[in-house]
């Protein structure tokens, strides 16, 4: 599985919305359940998924999907 | 890994903590990197070796096989069933799969869970056998967060039992508790209770109790808990913010008189190891053991911590980004036990702790080993069942009910009690004792019977997988541990870590009770050579004494109204500010009755309140423990509130009967009395006698002492 469906398959799972399409400009406001509490359960699930674990200070600016992605290849998470 | 064997490599492997499940993706890979076939051998002989020991461990494994390697296995364990039944659940739901699947002692996966659940929903059966299966290892299994968080979603709009518990909780906290408020009504829900919850901001919690307007008093809840998080304290001021905690819980005591629950302070993520604890830790939590009012019990946060480790339990990441006092890892963890908490503090569903006898009491089968023989202490494996029996020991003292179930010849089984001088039990220590040849289920009801307990009341401990199965087909509402990975030795841990023994609060009468129906019993069989019911209870020699409510037997008088169900004539569950005010009105009578015989006392075991209306006397709440049905109490009770309603001028008596499912054996009580039916309200029969002065006294077999005109019956209820 590509690196971006394997996130976008998270990514619905945590806002249960099956027909979500990460882009890189994507943010909060545009997705319905994207909170503040899901917003911790993604982070999780991707720490979980990926064997990771992020800072603080990365995990605060994350602003939009192109950061999530710009962090997992910071971590060496790869394309496979 | 190429110096070692498959084999070794695995046994490596297995000899780690596996929570994660990582063997079953090691071999996963593996089945990509050397092939299915190579795999499949190391997997045979590993369940060979290991499916007994340690069937989590192997569990683990067996999931992530592919269906056709699990069939080439299939006779190798019951594992392999439970997985290939756990898929085809998942795929289509078939209750009476699941009901025979559930016998095991494992958790059904996630995904069958969850369709478990919707399908009850969508079918209202609630009632379904495997429910309270479901339920029991739901509230004993601490879930993944996720998986958690997504059978929450599901279940937030379940229907709820009738007969189930309501409560109404409020959280205040200065940490986040916006996870712990959505995962607490699934956990309180595994515990047989429907809550609506409700969770305060951080930091404010201080302005929401003192500003009359805010949501707290809008919402009106029947419980509060107080989440206060050592990482919360301000850095150096540390000793007057833990006063000032202390001084707040004073002030909702004041302003709400409901039960509060408190956590402790847990050690924070920069102490250990050569530091230790802070000493403002320490001291916090000895002022919050000894400086808390009434109705408000702790939550041991820290022993929690410990128990889970400290470097586990808090990921400062989460705490700086979004004040997460916990790492959500283990909020499910927390979760369970603060619902087995709450369980405990309003009725615990665990009250009979029934255990096997044969390598679970002892080592080793007395039958074949002789009384000398059987293994307890010694230093060997004898060890872990003379621990086992000192914490049964501990149970009893907390008020739990102690019964033996044991394929046996019933005088063999009682010879260790009587003549092994390691056994650390005695038969006096036993409140039921059970060894026959028949159906271990059989005798499980006929101690049900002889304790006058249901069956959902009952916890099984036995080392036999066979045995536990049968029950938990045939009698599904009996609680039936699951055998741990390090056997008899982790007993103790398993039930203190899964909530069912928590005991909040322990009464005088709770430290009696196991010893209370051994009396019983010999009464019973006394009652056998009488000819009639009135002989056998003059032989008893029956003695009263009515009492008035104080704040003293406030507690047990609580215990009673909150919990007895047979014997309640009105079922009022009154709170305790509801009973001082009743108590409170001119003219009103609040009593309650100890019984005794010349076996000895039952206790605190009746309550009876009632109230002028205006010419009459209105019988507010009549109870009786259980525990003394059928000696005619109840007529003595009702002589001793006659003659005080006419020393104050009153001429007639109402009483009402509110109908429950349970109470049923009080429905006549007021026409057996002479009352006469004058209509109903709402639900409830309303009968009268009048005028009092045509009374003749019912009581006949019980001698009765304590005087009514007692002039010390209002003192305390002003400060309780």
């Amino acid at each position: 599985m590509m690196l971006r469906e394997q996130v976008q398959a998270i990514f619905r799972e945590v806002m249960e919305d099956e027909e979500l399409i990460l882009h890189d400009t994507l943010t909060a406001k545009d997705v319905a359940n994207w909170n503040s509490l899901n917003h911790i359960n993604l982070i999780l699930r991707l720490e979980e998924e990926f064997g990771l674990q992020f800072n603080a200070e990365e995990i605060a600016k994350l602003a939009n999907v192109g950061e999530f992605f710009d962090l997992l290849r910071e971590y060496g998470v790869s394309e496979k | 890994m190429s110096s070692l064997t498959d084999y070794q490599f695995l046994l490596n492997l297995i000899n780690r903590r596996d929570s994660e499940g990582t063997i079953g993706k090691i071999l996963r890979q593996w089945f990509e990197m050397i092939g299915a076939k190579r795999t499949l051998t190391v997997v045979d002989s590993y369940l060979q070796h290991f499916s007994q020991r340690t069937p989590h461990k192997v569990l683990s494994v067996l999931v992530n096989l592919p269906d056709d390697s699990l069939r080439t296995l299939q006779k190798k364990s019951v594992l392999v069933d439970w997985v290939l039944t756990d898929r085809k659940l998942n795929l289509h739901f078939d209750p009476t799969d699941f009901f025979i699947h559930t016998r095991y002692d494992f958790l059904p996966g996630t995904a069958t869970l969850r369709t478990a659940l919707k399908w009850i929903k969508e079918h209202g059966m609630v009632e379904v056998a495997f429910f309270p299966r479901l339920l029991f290892f739901l509230r004993t299994h601490p879930l993944n967060y996720h998986a958690f968080l997504q059978l929450a979603k599901d279940m937030s709009d379940f229907p709820t039992p009738e007969n189930w518990t309501k409560r109404r909780i409020a959280i205040l906290s200065d940490t986040t508790t916006q996870q712990l408020v959505m995962l607490l009504k699934a956990g309180l829900f595994f515990q047989q209770i429907s809550a609506e919850i409700r969770g305060g901001d951080f930091q404010q919690f201080d302005e929401i109790v003192l500003d009359p307007a805010s949501w707290l008093y809008d919402f009106q809840p029947d419980m509060i808990i107080l989440i206060s998080s050592s990482l919360a304290s301000p850095f150096g001021k540390e000793v007057d913010w833990v006063r000032q905690r202390v001084h707040f819980i004073h002030q909702l005591h004041k302003r709400l008189d409901i039960t509060v629950i408190v956590t402790n302070f847990e050690p924070t993520p920069e102490s250990g190891g050569v530091a230790g604890i802070p000493d403002w830790i320490y001291d916090a939590n000895v002022l919050l053991r000894s400086e808390l009012p009434e109705h408000t019990y702790v939550f041991d946060l820290s022993a929690l911590v410990s128990e889970c480790g400290l470097d586990r339990w808090v990921n400062l990441n989460y705490w700086n980004l979004s004040r997460q006092a916990c790492d959500l890892h283990l909020l499910p963890k927390l979760i369970l036990n603060l619902s087995a908490f709450i369980r405990a503090i309003i009725e615990p569903l665990v009250k009979v702790l029934v255990s096997d006898l044969d390598n679970t009491l002892w080592g080793g089968l007395v039958a074949e080993v002789g009384v000398e023989g059987i293994r307890i202490g010694g230093n060997d494996v004898g060890e872990s069942h003379l621990r086992y029996q000192v914490f049964l020991k501990e149970q009893i003292k907390k008020g739990f009910l102690l019964a033996v179930c044991s394929k046996n010849k019933d005088n063999i089984a009682r010879l260790p009690f009587l003549n092994n001088p390691a056994m650390y039990l005695a038969l006096e220590d036993i409140a039921c004792f059970q060894a026959s040849f028949n159906p271990k289920t059989m005798m499980l009801q006929e101690i049900a019977n002889k304790l006058n307990l249901n069956l959902h009341n009952f916890l099984m401990i036995d080392d036999s997988s066979h045995e536990r199965q049968e029950i938990r087909e045939y009698c599904p509402e009996v609680q039936v541990i699951p055998w741990p990975d390090d056997g008899i030795a982790g007993i103790p841990r398993w039930l203190n870590r899964s909530g069912l023994v928590a005991r909040p609060y322990v009464t005088d009468e709770d430290k009696m009770r196991n010893y209370l129906y051994q009396q019983q019993q010999a009464r019973e069989i006394a009652q056998t050579t009488y000819s009639s019911k009135e002989e056998f209870l003059s032989s008893l020699s029956l003695i009263a004494h009515i009492r008035p409510i104080i704040p003293a037997n406030m507690d047990r008088v609580m215990q009673l109204i909150e919990k007895t169900n047979q014997f309640n004539v009105t079922n009022r569950r009154h709170s305790r500010k509801d009973v001082e005010t009743l108590l409170s009105l001119p003219h009103s009578y609040g009593h309650v009755l100890y019984l005794e015989d010349k076996y000895g006392p039952y206790g605190l075991t009746g309550v009876l309140i009632a109230v002028p209306q205006r010419e009459d006397m209105w019988i507010d709440t009549f109870i009786l423990s259980c525990r003394i049905m059928g000696k005619t109490v109840e007529t003595a009770f009702v002589d001793h509130l006659v003659q005080f309603t006419k020393t104050h001028g009153i001429t007639a008596l109402v009483g009402c009967y509110h109908p429950t499912e349970k109470n049923q054996s009080v429905a006549s009580l007021y026409f057996d009395l002479g009352f006469q039916q004058i209509g109903t309200r709402g639900d409830d029969v309303l009968y009268r006698f009048a005028p009092l002065s045509t009374y003749v006294p019912h009581n006949r077999c019980i001698h009765i002492t304590g005087d009514y005109s007692d002039k010390e019956k209002h003192d305390g209820t002003k400060e309780g």
